[in-house]
């Protein structure tokens, strides 16, 4: 087996590697302990940091895979997360490739919209099909966004740590 | 008398009165009790300075000598005492099984007509905007979407929304697309006990298409009126905890708080069958 890939294959155990330990924290630690009165969501967190720090293609897999997980934290039958975090990750990585500059500052602001996307998703059907007022949401989607983005910086420099080990980052500037 | 003689005396004497006395500490309380209690005040402090030299020795040998011996006994005492911790554990978890098992018994005593299925709940959603838990089956009970999950008390819990080989998929009562046929206990009044946003938040539900709010009162149980089929008839849902009148003073409704400790949770009870009351 030639080393590029060995590289590879090894990459992408990492990469597994680092979206399992995110899943077990969001669906098995942070479903019973909570932040700021939330669930924090932390896969589409990992799903920013990932894209960001490699390219459209792996991007979109890795948000496919972390999207599948989510839905199934969540108990839900829907592919709300496996069709949205799977666009998050092609854009993102796309973005990263063409856009702008990776560093914290864009992961941050990156992981704020996704955040906010998935909290917008999660409303829809409560506003539609139940006919629940949009302000009576906010608060827990606040909340939600806001409890999230606290592990987005723990979870971006794990992720380096991860990436900087198996070398599957790539064109990073901060 | 020479010197040399009369120190011969002097050593001879002292060696009667040694050998007497080592005699009748000997023999005890019952024999030579006069020279026991004339020589034995005498020879205490040697004795405890025996003792104490003797102890001495006997620690140093232990040190040195049993150092392993001891290192052993303490590593098997460790795994004893793990031994015990993991029985008292067994113990406990097997006491609470056996309390829960109780409490089920004399709920399915009274409701004989109920089949029922023990579950371990083995993950809980995520989301913030749902309620629901996963729990697991052995693979050979027949459960159902829409099987009733109650506590050991018979607490409706919530209902089973998704199954597969291993698992099921609970919604829980409070979930806000929950809708269930109700009945005051007290006033026998019928209502819808359905999961509402606000509620939601507050671990509650909400009663609503209530006929007579004049007898909802806080504190009125609300049970399972059974109308439909969906639940048995009579699994307690909650207890009243408010009623609350818009200000518009139509549609009025009463909040819920389930019986059921919901966070709290770690075995249910699937109701598989169940005879359907008219």
């Amino acid at each position: 087996m030639s080393k590029l890939r060995k590289n590879y294959i090894f990459s992408i155990i990492a990469a597994a590697l680092f979206m399992l330990i995110v899943f077990v924290l969001q669906s098995m630690v942070f479903s019973r302990i909570l932040i700021l009165g939330v669930r924090p969501l932390l896969l589409p967190i990992a799903v920013v940091s990932y894209a960001l720090l490699t390219d459209e293609m792996k991007g979109a897999v890795f948000g496919l895979a972390a999207g599948i997980l989510c839905d199934v934290s969540m108990n839900s039958p829907a592919i709300l997360f496996t069709l949205l975090l799977t666009a998050c990750g092609l854009i993102v990585g796309r973005a990263a490739q063409t856009l702008v500059v990776r560093n914290v500052f864009t992961f941050m602001i990156g992981c704020a919209a996704v955040l906010v996307l998935c909290a917008g998703a999660q409303m829809f059907s409560l506003v539609m099909l139940q006919g629940v007022p949009v302000p009576r949401l906010m608060p827990t989607a606040l909340r939600q966004t806001l409890a999230s983005l606290i592990f987005s910086l723990p979870i971006y420099y794990f992720n380096r740590l991860v990436s900087a080990v198996s070398g599957f980052e790539r064109g990073y500037n901060g | 008398m020479s010197f040399k003689k009369k120190s011969t005396y002097i050593v001879l004497a002292a060696l009667v009165i040694v050998l007497v006395s080592i005699v009748s500490i000997a023999a005890g309380s019952s024999g030579s009790d006069l020279a026991n209690r004339t020589l034995s005040p005498a020879f205490a402090p040697l004795r405890r300075a025996m003792t104490t030299v003797v102890d001495g020795f006997e620690r140093v040998y232990n040190l040195a000598y049993r150092y392993d011996r001891l290192v052993e006994e303490n590593e098997e005492l460790k795994a004893r005492v793990a031994r015990l911790e993991d029985d008292y554990r067994e113990y406990s978890e097997i006491s609470e099984e056996n309390e829960r098992l109780h409490k089920l018994l004399g709920f399915a005593t009274k409701h004989t007509d109920y089949t029922l299925t023990s579950a371990t709940i083995i993950s809980w959603t995520s989301s913030n905007w749902a309620s629901s838990f996963t729990v697991n089956l052995d693979g050979e009970t027949e459960v159902s979407p829409g099987d009733s999950v109650i506590t050991e008390t018979g607490y409706l819990v919530g209902r089973v929304t998704s199954v597969s080989s291993m698992s099921a998929t609970v919604t829980t009562i409070i979930d806000t697309t929950m809708n269930i046929g109700a009945l005051v206990y007290e006033t026998g009044e019928t209502a819808v006990a359905e999961g509402d946003f606000d509620a939601f938040q507050d671990g509650q539900m909400r009663l609503s298409y209530i006929q007579n709010i004049e007898g909802v009162m806080t504190g009125c149980t609300v049970v399972t009126s059974g109308k439909g089929g969906a639940y048995p008839k009579g699994l307690v849902i909650g207890t009243v905890s408010e009623v609350v009148t818009p200000a518009s003073g139509l549609g009025v409704y009463a909040r819920i708080n389930p019986s059921a400790d919901i966070d709290n949770l770690s075995h249910v009870y699937i109701i598989t069958e169940f005879e359907v009351s008219d």
